[in-house]
Formats: C-alpha cells, structure tokens, sequence
C-alpha cells in the first residue's frame, strides 16, 4: 500500500489567513525536514487548523468551545469576501505514483465539500486514510496523554500503534458477549419459564392420560406421553362394545365424536338419571383436571419477590418525568450542540459529578427497573394464576356475592403494576376456590355413586369409560400443543445457546489476539523510545517503561531507572520537560512503526517546555532519526514554531539538503500572507498583477515582501557582515536597516580599495537605486503613506529592486549559458569569469 | 471452535479485523454471516455508555430475529417413543 508525503499546501480564506485570491503556498520536501517560522499571530497555528481541517474534518480548539461563542462561523477567514475557505493538499506516493491533489472546500454554508483537480476516485476516502494519532502533534497532545487517565492514556496509545479500531472492535465484542446483557435481550428466563410451564402441563396431561387409561383398561399406558400407542389402544377397547363400536371405527381419536356417542348410549338406556351421570363424571374431570399444581408455591414466592424487587428499584428512581429530563439532558450532550461537557446543560452548573456520567448512571436504573418490569409479564402466564381465572370461570364454583379478580391480577402482573397486597388478595381467593373446588368434588363423587347406584351397570361402567376416553381426548390435545410449545422454546434456548458460545468464544478469542499483538507492538517500541528519550534528555540515569496490564486498555507510565532506583512512577517524579520528553519519545516511536497511509508528521510548537539545547536536541533527533533524509523508512516531518532562537538553526541547516525552511511574512489575518521561501519572481508576478489592476493596497504587502527577500538576499548571498542585533532580532530586519548594512559595507570596501563591483553600477547603486528606493518606498512606507503613491510608481519600485540586485552580480558562463550569479563577497568573484 | 487467532502485525487493523471475521466463517458459517451483517449497529462504539446500551439492544433485536426465523428444519429424532398398550378387553 502507498504511503503519502505532503508535498504542497495552500490554503486561502482560513482562519488567521486571508489571501484572497492569492492563496499561502507552502511547498516541503519530502527528504527534509521542514520548517516553518512565524512571530506570533502570523498564522503558524492557522496553518495547523487546517491540516486538521482537511484531515480530520474538525478543528478541536473550535470544537471545545462553549456553544455561546458560535465556533462553526470562525472556521473561515472574516476578511474574505468569499467567507468560505479552501484548503489544497498535494499528496505525493512513496511507490513513485503520481501526486494527487486533493481540494477540501469549506462554503459560506459552512458545507465541507471534497474534490480532487487531479481526478483521485475517492479523495475523501484518501484524507479518511491519513487520520493517524501522529499527524498533527501539538504540544497540548502530550501534555493531554501525559495528563489522561491510564485508560485514555492506553487508548491514545492503541491509536498510535494502529490498534485503537481493533480496541474499539474487542470492546464491541465484549459488549456483545457479556451473559447479563444476553439473557435480557434474548428473553432467556421468560424463554426458560415458557419451556419449564409447557413441561409441567404436559406432566399434567400426562396424568391425566395415565389415570384415564387405567380407568378405561384396566392398566395404565406403559407410556403417557406415546400418544398413537394410547389412541389405538382406547379406539381398539372402546370398539369391542357394539353400542358405540361404530363412533370408535374411524382411524383416528383425535376426531371421535363423543357427544354423538353419549347420545346413543344414552338413546339405548334413557332417563334423567343417566344424564345427570354424565353431567357428574363430566364436572368431577372437570374440577380434578382444576387442581393444584406442584410449582404454584414456588411460582408465587417468586412473584412475590419479583414485585418486592420491582417496588425497591422503583423507589430509587423518580419518576417517568424525571426519566423524560435525563432523556432529555442525554440527547442534547449527544448533540453536540452542548460542548461544555462539564456543565450540566439542565442546569448550567457545573456539578462535582461529570453531567454524561450522571445521567448515564441514572438511566441505567431505569433500565434496571425497565428489566424487572419485563420479567413481570412471563409470570402472567403463571399455572396457579391459570387456575385461578379457570376457578373463577367455574359455574360449579361460582359464589353470588363474588366478584372474579383474575383478570384483573393477570392484567397488573402483566403491566407490572401489582403490588404485594393484590398478591396477597389473589392468593387468598385461589386458597378459597381450592377449598370449595375440593368440596365440590367430594359432593359430586357422592352423588355419582348414588346414581349409579339407579342405573344398570353395565351401562354406567360404558358411559363411564366413553366419559374417561373423551377426557383422554382432551388431555392428548393439551399435550400435544405443550410439547411442541416445550420444543418451540427448548429450540429457541438451543439456538440461543449456541449463539452465546459463538459471540463469548469470538470475543475471547479477538482479546487474545489483540492483547498479544499489542504486547509485541509495545515490546517492539521500546527499544526505539528509549533510545529517542535518551536522545532528546541526554544521557541514561533516566530509563522510561510502559506497563499494560493484561487484558487491560490501561497504560501505565514507569520509570525502570531513576538515578539508580528502580520501578517508580513516571508521572510524579519527573519534570514537565522530562515527561514531555517522554510523550515525544512514545509519539515518535510510534509514528516510525505505522504501516498507515500517512508518512508525515506536523509538529506544531512542540518545544514549549524545552531550554534551547533540548530543543536542538530534539531537532537533531528529527533530522537523524525520524526524517526521511536520514531513515529510508522515516517520515516527512514539518515543523511549525514562532520560537525565534529556533530558526536560526532552521536557517543553518536549511542550508544544507536535509532541512528546508520557511519563514511566514505578511499581513494576517486582513491582507496576503506569503512564505519567504516562495519564489521571489512568483511575488514579483502577483505584485505586478496587482498594480496592473490599480490595487496598490494588495500590492503594498507583495513589494515589500519581495524588496526583503532581496536585499536579504544580496547579504546573505555576497556575505555582508550585519550588526548584532540585525541578525539576532527579526523586527530590526527592516529594508532601511538591509541598505545601511549593505552601503556600509560597499562603502567599507570601496575606500579598501578591494570593491569588486564595476564602477558604473557602484555609482547607479549610490546615485539613483538607493535614493529612489529609499525616496519611493522606505519614506513613504515608514510613514504609511503608501496609498498616495501610484502603480506605475510602485512597478518603477520593482525595476529598481533587480537593478540594486543587479549590481551585485556579474554574468558567468561556466554551465554553458551566461547567467547573472552573485558575486561571493564584495571582493571576490566565484569564477573567472 | 476452530483454534486460535492470531493477528498480523504487518496488515492494517481493518484487514486484521477482516482475516478475524473470516476466521469465525471457517466454523460457524452462519453465525459468522450474523455478526457481519449486523456489526455497523456497534461500531464504531459510541461514546456514551446509554447509547451502547440502546445499541447492542438493536444489535441484540437483530439477531434473535434471525436466530428465530427457521433456514431449513432440522432432522426429526427417529428414537421409537414408549411401547403401544397391548387392547384390553372392556370389563363386563
């Protein structure tokens, strides 16, 4: 997979930088170093803001801010007429592909739009694959991770080392795999109830089965639940009496009409007494088929504590008003209209508890209270409840004065709304039904056995048997529709079951991989961190160590040395310098292992805690270690200070080929903003256009700009000596101070009588250039004055800028074609020629 | 379950992650084919713990709705049940 270096960066309308129309252009090398300078509020962090910007679609310092101060309308530039920003990045492959240019627009709407000049198929998809932790590194980035928890610290550290999706992935895995949050979501115990209910009717059924059998045959079925074995038994018996035989012929006993042989029994015997007896037998099935079941004692102390367990989670809530309030609070903190999020945005207090972990914790109570509600509706469908509503559907139990509350109970049970004194009220009337259910029962036995007292018996032993056989009929129905609710639910935990394994085994499994693969990638850093902190603090009494503990996001910050102790904690002992370096260290290391699409790190500021050999010592360990210049699979790093003793040894090493640096010099954030290092002749170009266009406020920035560079450029190129404080201060490197120092000079080498200038340009230089550059420009820009003057005054300016150039070189043609090359020092030559 | 996993320290998270899920299909095919499908409703993580939970509830919903939904019907059990009662003669 490529990997991409920032090869240009130009940015108009943004934050601190206007240019309008003339966008900064900022070019970096890719085997360098490279550095950009900028006294305060030259827009240095602007720069940064908008790498992050393209990068990452946001601006953190904007995003932290209090939705009061509106930060989504300072992301553009206020003095561009446009108000919308653009922010273009040239992006160069490492495998020697074409670069690609990616344009990230930001409208007045404040619309983020992507495109790509250079016909990239997904641009957006690209920046998406630059987002690593190391991109952009700011000073407050390692006081952050400094500073965090271990387990932010840990989190941060993941994403470094590339392993903060795979994190993010294992705590999803975990999340899902967790056994509590299963069995709510998947209804385990309702499931579990369901199955264990259908077990238990059709052990009733079962019973049923078997007692009726043996009251038609003689002996009970050798298997209650073995339905075609007791069916074709019954049918076989019940057909050898030729009265009914031709009721029990068909093939199946499941559709035997037995009203239609009752009636034919009782067709061939007659009487009241005889449908009376039928009427006993049927209400006697009837009532034993309506008694007690072995769980109802356990079914009702569990409902009882259900509802005990229910009113105490109720008690520590408030209410379904003040759910809707954290509801509410919640959805706005998510928002993110709300960024001050420790602020409570009920109340605009901040609270001593963080606001997003206080609601959390009392919505989970009412998740808690929610789960305890929803187990309330299995235990509706409780037997003794059934029993109960049958009992009271009874006419054989019915009581004038009674009015039936069943219903009712089943309702609030199911709204979970019952309390322990309904419980208890229900309870009572199913112990009073059983009483009269049993009273009942006896009562008809004895009257049974006075009507078949009256009537013949073989006759009653028939009607008796048919009575029996139909109850089995219905007893074989129940079962059969319980067994298959028994399976349906027994199906359902299986697969439930499996599941849980799968989702548990595939969590454990990706922890493991990922906590080893960290280990190994922690383990592989070390060395190199070590190595770079020594680098940067100098010297080993020193000797930093990370420790994860297993299976943990946590990351601790150890020393293994500290002046000959061992072990200790990083953070306490050490100083804000030493633990910065300690960030850095981690950072770099870090940045240097990533297989990511980025291959260059921004450093803004990132030397604030440091005293000037620490910063060099960083510098070097950049240029050294971490550049491309020096690592074939280092970085591109592009450094951004304001620190004004740094760019000295920007500007000495920009000399050489492993560091290319740049200085921010304009008019931020209302006029141009350019790079010294943009090509003179470009500034030049744009100077021009302005005043062809009678522009001279946009042009005074670029003449300026242009007339610095080259007299800067005339002393640092022919090497004429500066006072102290010309080269030590940036404010003193005026154009009046550049033409004393250079007239100083040439005057110093004329009466020296070594002066290598030709005599005629020496006088042009004294007679016409400095007095027309000092008359036109100086004068008039020192006093602000420069509007009064005209653009065909101002293009003179500029031809007189090359002719003083001019005079300090001579034309040479040691590469073939005759050049003008600067003369070497006011004395020599570099050539012959 | 098929063995251990193990991750490529030379391949991105999402590739890793993608050999992850593959791995999972070599044993459990159709329950791997579950968590793909569903797996954008829990991640990216949200931040906010209440969100989580609203989350795997939906990620949760999904699944059993799958887990319930029958692919192919599994084989019945072929094992005899009980012994059939031998007809009795109806007692005079």
């Amino acid at each position: 997979m490529a990997r991409y270096f920032l090869t240009r960066l130009r940015i108009e309308g943004f934050r601190g930088i206007n240019n309008e129309n003339h966008p900064l252009d900022l070019k970096f090398k890719r085997s360098a170093v490279n550095s950009v300078f900028a006294p305060n509020g030259f827009g240095k962090s602007s720069i940064y803001d908008a790498l992050s910007f393209a990068i990452f679609g946001r601006v953190k310092r904007l995003d932290n801010l209090q939705a009061a101060d509106q930060a989504s309308v300072y992301y553009h530039n206020h003095f561009h007429s446009g108000a919308c920003a653009t922010i273009a990045l040239t992006l160069e492959p490492d495998d020697g592909g074409r670069p690609i240019e990616v344009v990230v627009r930001r409208d007045a709407q404040h619309e983020r739009e992507i495109t790509s000049p250079s016909g990239h198929p997904d641009p957006e998809g690209l920046l998406n694959n630059l987002r690593a932790d190391f991109v952009l590194l700011d000073y407050a980035t390692f006081q952050a991770f400094i500073n965090d928890t271990a387990l932010d610290r840990g989190r941060t550290f993941s994403g470094l080392l590339g392993l903060s999706q795979l994190s993010e992935f294992r705590q999803a895995m975990q999340m899902l795999a967790e056994t509590r949050a299963i069995n709510t979501d998947f209804k385990i115990e309702t499931l579990e109830q369901q199955q264990r209910l259908a077990k238990e009717a059709c052990q009733r059924a079962a019973q049923r089965i078997s007692e009726g059998v043996q009251l038609v045959l003689g002996t009970p079925p050798a298997d209650p639940f073995d339905a075609v074995a007791v069916s074709s038994s019954l049918m076989t018996a019940l057909r050898r009496a030729p009265l009914i035989a031709s009721f029990f012929s068909g093939p199946d006993f499941a559709s035997v009409d037995f009203a239609s042989a009752r009636r034919a029994i009782h067709d061939a015997e007659g009487g009241a007494a005889k449908d009376r007896l039928s009427e006993v037998l049927r209400d006697i099935a009837d009532l034993e088929a309506l008694s007690p079941g072995v769980a109802e004692g356990d079914e009702q102390q569990a409902l009882r504590k259900l509802i005990e367990d229910r009113e105490r989670a109720a008690s520590e809530t408030r209410g379904l008003l003040f759910r809707d309030m954290y509801k509410s609070v919640e959805r706005v903190l998510q928002s993110g209209l709300w960024t001050d999020l420790d602020r409570c945005p009920a109340c605009e207090a901040v609270p001593d508890i963080v606001p997003a972990t206080h609601i959390a914790a009392q919505l989970s109570r009412f998740e808690a209270l929610r789960s305890i509600e929803d187990q309330h509706a299995m235990h509706a469908q409780a037997s003794w409840l059934t029993r109960l509503k049958k009992l009271e559907d009874s006419k054989l139990l019915a009581a004038g004065d009674e009015a039936p509350i069943a219903d009712q109970v089943i309702a609030a049970v199911t709204a979970a709304t019952i309390t322990s004194a309904e419980l208890a009220a229900a309870i009572e009337r199913l112990r009073v039904l059983e009483r009269r259910r049993a009273d009942t029962v006896n009562a008809l036995q004895s009257e049974r056995t006075r009507i078949e007292q009256t009537l013949p018996p073989s006759l009653v032993r028939l009607t008796q048997q048919v009575e029996v056989a139909s109850q089995v009929q219905s007893a074989l129905c129940d079962l059969a529709k319980h067994q298959e609710m028994e399976r349906s639910a027994a199906s359902k935990l299986k697969r439930r079951a499996a599941w849980k394994q799968f989702i548990s085994s595939a969590s454990r499994k990706f922890a493991e991989a990922e906590a080893e693969l960290s280990k190994n990638k922690i383990a592989a850093v070390e060395a190199e961190y070590r190595s770079l902190f020594s680098q940067i603090m100098v010297g080993q009494e020193v000797v930093p160590k990370l420790q994860r503990p297993a299976r943990s996001q946590d990351l601790h910050l150890r020393l293994e040395k500290f002046y000959g102790l061992t072990d200790l904690a990083a953070r306490p002992l050490l100083s804000e310098s030493y633990r910065n370096a300690f960030a850095m260290a981690l950072f770099l290391s870090a940045a240097l292992r990533s297989k990511g699409a980025a291959r260059f790190m921004v450093l803004d500021d990132v030397t604030s805690s440091f005293d000037a050999g620490h910063q060099w010592n960083l510098m070097e360990v950049l240029r050294t270690r971490v550049s491309v210049s020096a690592n074939p699979d280092g970085l591109q790093c592009i450094i951004l200070s304001h620190d004004g003793l740094l760019e000295r040894y920007f500007d000495r090493r920009s000399n050489g080929t492993d560091w290319h640096h740049h200085r921010l010099e304009g008019r931020p954030p209302n006029g141009v903003l350019l790079a010294r290092a943009q090509e003179s002749e470009r500034l030049r170009a744009l100077a021009v256009a302005e005043l062809n266009n009678g522009k001279v406020r946009q042009a005074e920035p670029l003449i300026r700009q242009y007339l610095e560079y080259k007299l800067l450029q005339i002393i640092s190129k022919v090497g004429i000596p500066v006072p102290f404080d010309f080269a030590m201060r940036d404010h003193n490197r005026t154009v009046q101070n550049c033409l004393d120092a250079i007239n100083a000079a040439v005057s110093l080498h004329k009466m020296a009588g070594t002066l290598i200038m030709e005599h005629a340009k020496l006088v042009k230089m004294q007679n016409v250039l400095v007095p027309a550059l000092v008359g036109n420009w100086v004068a008039h820009y020192e006093t602000g004055l420069i509007s009064s003057l005209s653009p065909s005054v101002l293009l003179g300016v500029l031809d007189k800028v090359d002719d003083f150039a001019n005079c300090f070189q001579y034309q040479c043609s040691c590469k073939g074609n005759k050049n003008y090359r600067y003369f070497k020092s006011l004395q020599a030559k570099h050539c012959s020629c | 379950m098929v063995g251990r996993f193990q991750f490529d320290a030379n391949r991105t998270p999402a590739e890793n992650i993608a050999l992850f899920l593959d791995h999972l299909d070599e044993d459990q095919p159709e329950f791997a084919a579950l968590l793909r499908a569903n797996l954008k409703l829990v991640v990216p993580l949200p931040l906010q713990a209440a969100q989580r939970y609203v989350r795997r509830a939906e990620f949760n919903r999904c699944v059993e709705r799958a887990l319930d939904t029958p692919v192919a019907e599994e084989p019945k059990e072929a094992t005899p049940r009980g012994v059939a009662n031998e007809p009795a003669a109806i007692a005079e």
